[in-house]
């Protein structure tokens, strides 16, 4: 069973996963292979480049093997990447992505109005089909997820925690405000 | 003083391209697994394919530390370097032959799989496992090329030697420095599509919205492609001093057969898009195209047939043979496999509709291609089916590829004029007239002024065949510069037609919403909401100069002089004095009129002939065609020298001097409106860059960002503008006259490696552009 990283508990890869450590270590790399080039010439610069690279080979690796064997967890990120778009939702897309073309060939008078008329007709209620397949197929993940929302809310608990660290939150955003 | 440490880098070298064949076939197999049953560990073939990557990075900079540290017990080194080499050539020297082109090719395959699988992130969830999958067997397959015929970390059996053999000095220009890189990448680019592909053929996902993704890797690739031929041709017209640029060498061909298909796909792909039809085709241009870029490095590496690059062949033609087989049986397998899946559902209504214009301008694309492939690979086939040395020169392509090059061109401005599925005779008429009109008043002033600008529409041309086909080639090809020039009116006529038409829907849409658009704002505003359609008319508008540009060879002049100092030559408009020459480094005390730097030089010696130029009368400026004797290698080589003009280019080639008389051959060649072509690829590559440029608002991009893509995408396009003026800062520097012995006269390579580190830079700053604006996409979703 997978499960995925709270974001109030951050660990040492969440850490290094984040944007700007990344840039950090990059930036180091590169301040590094500069002062090295600078002081011992342009062929130890690509060594320190190398010597990143190795290390760059052997961590990510490491996250691999890691993931490979279900000790790392999933990041929200990753979770949410686990969604795919169905193939209705695909087709709706270039539908209306073919209607927007059909509206700029009618505005550059590329198109008769007849022939107009007959294509956007055939778009538009094939778009209307589609919307209507993604609608059948969300009503039960809906339904679901409102359940969800409502047992939760319905939890004294967590209703309690939640309104602690609403109030929390709030207390910290304007500590001079008051109450 | 800081000594590199010199233990083992060969050994480990070695490992490490062994390691990159176990990472990629560890990540094949979770890729695989991810794409089967087991989602979850998509994860960790995602942070595989990043592993592969960083490894080869490791491997290219092991490489270069090698070559900057001299370590020539590595027989790569060794072949492609020597301790007079500077920083710039001797990291050139990376992809100077053929083992390490090889894993230069390798790293910008990584390189893409980095960007690719970044951007895939929360994206086509379905094709994912499989395009990290089909990307490590192509990594894998060139590691497995690297590990067993082509290790760049083998060793030498002799040891050691005090010094290495060098670079070819042909080879030592400033064109090869960025000539591959960027024709790899786009050779290297077509990975990416053909992973997509069989993703999609894999997973039957095959609707349209994974073609959507495809497009934009082609047009990445597409502009690569462009930028690397254009290179490629800048090379042989400045560096192998024929005269010319575009030899119809195997090796040219090859590098050129993907870019035919790549232009096909991407208009084919429009079709899909909108008409959800030719799947088959598209898949069948996109594998096609990939099969096109390992053909061409297999003509380029196996040695099969003559070439001018003769300097990057081997015995490794087997196991792209074995490749090639494999991609075809691959293709064919799943295409067959999927064929219920791929069959249209609607079709061609009308052959006055785009549709069937872009179908007939497929056709004529991929027949030049196949015409192009045939042709190159007919010594062969001749050879192996009938026992006879043919060999097809450059003459018989010309002829043949004036009327197919004639074909594209005119489908390229009817194309526009159509509308999807069919076009009412009014609407033709209305579409027609005004491209029509430029056509005609095109030929007609092209007739009627020609001859006296120097131009002629009409040219002699010699029967090349015997019987009613060398007839009919004679004439078209006769006629072919008046065809050119007509229809470069007429397609430049549909494109600002175009544009107008655009413009004017938008002023009318802004005036019925009570609103008020100027002139520039409209135009503006038209691009930056459809730059994929307004960049494809820009590149159009590129390739209308280029073809300008190719039927300037109709009217060249070229001949061959011997002149003693102070005489005077004729060619065309131009009238040539022979200053004298000079040999550097020179014994003399006061340098002899050498520079500085052609002075400390001692790697070569140069013979320098000055020579001034007048057109009617008038000076223009002086050129200095010299000859590069290289010490080392003993090898001699010839260095153009180019006076450009917006009508021609004068060009000359020095033969041999006389040391005691200063008595000089000379080819000289005038060469009318090569600027074109130059300028005209340029033009394309903007309107490529346009057509990849993200949809964005600043409301939801923020400014910095903005910045960031802007000023990526401002690097990118002084690049192109830099590389287009660059040639002439370096090769055809027109000065004020100065007495003989003051002149100081241009080195055109030092010239050219000054200006290096600013090349480089930008290009780094168009890199990062598009990567910025391949971010800013997958961010927002567009």
């Amino acid at each position: 069973m997978t499960s995925v990283n709270e974001p109030s508990s951050p660990n040492f890869e969440a850490f290094l996963a984040t944007l700007w450590v990344r840039r950090g270590l990059g930036v180091l790399v590169v301040a590094l292979a500069v002062a090295a080039g600078w002081s011992g010439g342009v062929a130890a610069g690509f060594l320190v480049l190398a010597g990143a690279f190795l290390l760059l080979t052997l961590g990510l690796l490491w996250w691999s093997l890691q993931s490979l064997s279900g000790k790392s967890k999933l990041s929200l990120d990753e979770a949410l990447s686990l969604a795919r778009p169905s193939a209705e939702e695909e087709q709706k897309q270039s539908v209306l992505r073919a209607l927007k073309d059909l509206e700029f060939e009618r505005g550059v008078g590329k198109i008769s109005a007849e022939d107009y008329q007959e294509l956007s007709l055939h778009y538009r209620s094939e778009a209307k089909r589609l919307m209507a397949l993604l609608d059948e197929s969300h009503a039960r993940s809906k339904s679901e997820v409102e359940a969800l929302s409502a047992s939760l809310l319905a939890t004294p608990t967590a209703n309690t925690a939640s309104r602690t660290k609403a109030d929390g939150k709030a207390a910290s955003a304007s500590p001079e405000e008051p109450s | 003083m800081w000594s590199p440490p010199q233990v083992g880098l060969p050994e480990l070298g070695t490992s490490v391209i062994y390691g990159i064949l176990l990472c990629a076939a560890y990540t094949f197999a979770v890729a695989v697994a991810a794409g089967r049953s087991k989602p979850r560990l998509l994860q960790a073939a995602r942070t595989g394919a990043y592993a592969t990557s960083a490894m080869v990075g490791f491997a290219v900079m092991l490489l270069a530390y090698a070559f900057l540290t001299h370590d020539f017990r590595i027989r790569y080194v060794l072949r492609y370097s020597d301790r007079s080499m500077s920083t710039p050539y001797l990291i050139t020297a990376l992809w100077g032959g053929q083992d390490g082109s090889l894993l230069w090719w390798t790293a910008l395959l990584s390189g893409y799989i980095t960007l690719t699988v970044r951007w895939l992130k929360g994206r086509y969830r379905d094709l994912q496992p499989y395009v990290i999958a089909t990307l490590m067997v192509i990594v894998s397959f060139f590691t497995i090329v690297l590990i067993f015929s082509a290790n760049p970390f083998a060793t030498t059996i002799a040891g050691s030697p005090p010094d290495g053999e060098g670079l070819n000095p042909l080879l030592q220009s400033y064109w090869m420095i960025i000539h591959p890189p960027a024709l790899y990448m786009g050779f290297v680019g077509c990975s990416v599509p053909f992973s997509f592909a069989i993703a999609a053929l894999i997973t039957g996902r095959l609707d349209n919205e994974w073609i959507i993704a495809v497009r934009k890797w082609m047009l990445f690739a597409f502009l690569f492609l462009s930028i690397g031929n254009w290179l490629g041709m800048m090379w042989a017209y400045e560096e192998l001093g024929w005269g010319g640029y575009w030899a119809w060498d195997p090796v040219e061909n090859a590098a050129c057969l993907p870019w035919f298909t790549a232009a096909a796909y991407v208009h084919s792909t429009m079709i899909q898009e909108r008409r959800n039809m030719l799947k088959v085709w598209n898949i069948f241009l996109i594998c096609l195209t990939f099969f096109m870029t390992i053909f061409g490095t297999f003509l380029t590496r196996s040695g099969l047939i003559t070439s001018v690059h003769s300097f990057a062949q081997s015995s490794i033609g087997n196991y792209f043979i074995v490749f090639m087989g494999l991609i075809v049986a691959t293709c064919v397998g799943l295409i067959v496999w999927r064929l219920p899946l791929l069959r249209a559902k609607t079709e061609i209504e009308a052959v006055t509709s785009r549709e069937a214009m872009f179908v007939i301008n497929n056709w004529a694309l991929l027949g030049a291609m196949s015409f192009i492939a045939i042709a190159t690979l007919f010594p062969k086939i001749s050879e192996y089916l009938w026992q006879e040395n043919a060999t097809v020169g450059p003459p018989f392509f010309n002829r043949w590829l004036a009327p197919i090059g004639l074909v594209i061109f005119a489908l390229m401005g009817l194309a526009p004029l159509f509308g999807w599925r069919k076009t009412s005779p009014e609407l033709l008429k209305k579409s027609f007239v005004w491209p029509l009109v430029a056509l005609f008043t095109g030929g007609a002033l092209h007739l009627a002024f020609g001859r006296a600008l120097g131009f002629p529409a009409l040219v002699e041309n010699d029967v090349f065949y015997p019987g009613a086909v060398g007839v009919i080639l004679q004439k078209v090809g006769s006629v072919s510069p008046l065809l050119t020039i007509a229809l470069a009116a007429f397609n430049l006529a549909v494109v600002i037609q175009e544009f107008a038409r655009g413009i004017a829907a938008r002023q009318s849409a802004a005036e019925k919403r009570g609103e008020e658009e100027s002139l520039s704002v409209a135009l503006f505003r038209l691009i930056t909401k459809n730059r994929r359609r307004y960049g494809g008319y820009i590149v159009h508008t590129g390739i209308v100069c280029m073809f300008i540009g190719f039927a300037g060879a109709a009217w060249n002049k070229d001949k061959e002089t011997s002149l003693s100092v102070g005489q005077s030559f004729e060619i065309g408009a131009y009238t040539v004095t022979y200053k004298g020459a000079r040999m550097c480094p020179s014994m003399h005390p006061d340098g002899g009129g050498c520079s500085l730097e052609e002075q400390s030089d001692v790697s070569k010696r140069r013979v320098i002939a000055n020579l001034d130029l007048a057109k009617n009368g008038k000076y223009m400026g002086s050129v200095s065609p010299a000859q590069f004797i290289y010490t080392r290698q003993q090898q001699t080589t010839t260095e153009v020298s180019i006076l450009r003009t917006f009508w021609d280019d004068f060009y000359s080639v020095v033969g041999r001097v006389d040391p005691s008389t200063k008595q000089a051959t000379f080819q000289l060649h005038v060469k009318p409106l090569v600027s074109w072509i130059w300028a005209g690829v340029g033009v394309l590559i903007m309107g490529t860059l346009l057509s990849l440029w993200p949809q964005f608002s600043y409301g939801r991009v923020g400014v910095w960002s903005l910045v960031r893509t802007a000023s990526g995408a401002a690097a990118g396009i002084v690049f192109s503008i830099w590389l287009a003026m660059s040639p002439s800062l370096a090769y055809a520097k027109t000065r004020p006259r100065l007495p003989e012995s003051t002149a100081a006269l241009v080195a055109p390579r030092a010239l050219a490696s000054e200006h290096l580190g600013i090349s480089l830079a930008l290009g780094l700053g168009l890199v990062v552009g598009v990567g910025q604006s391949l971010r800013r996409r997958r961010d927002f979703g567009e």
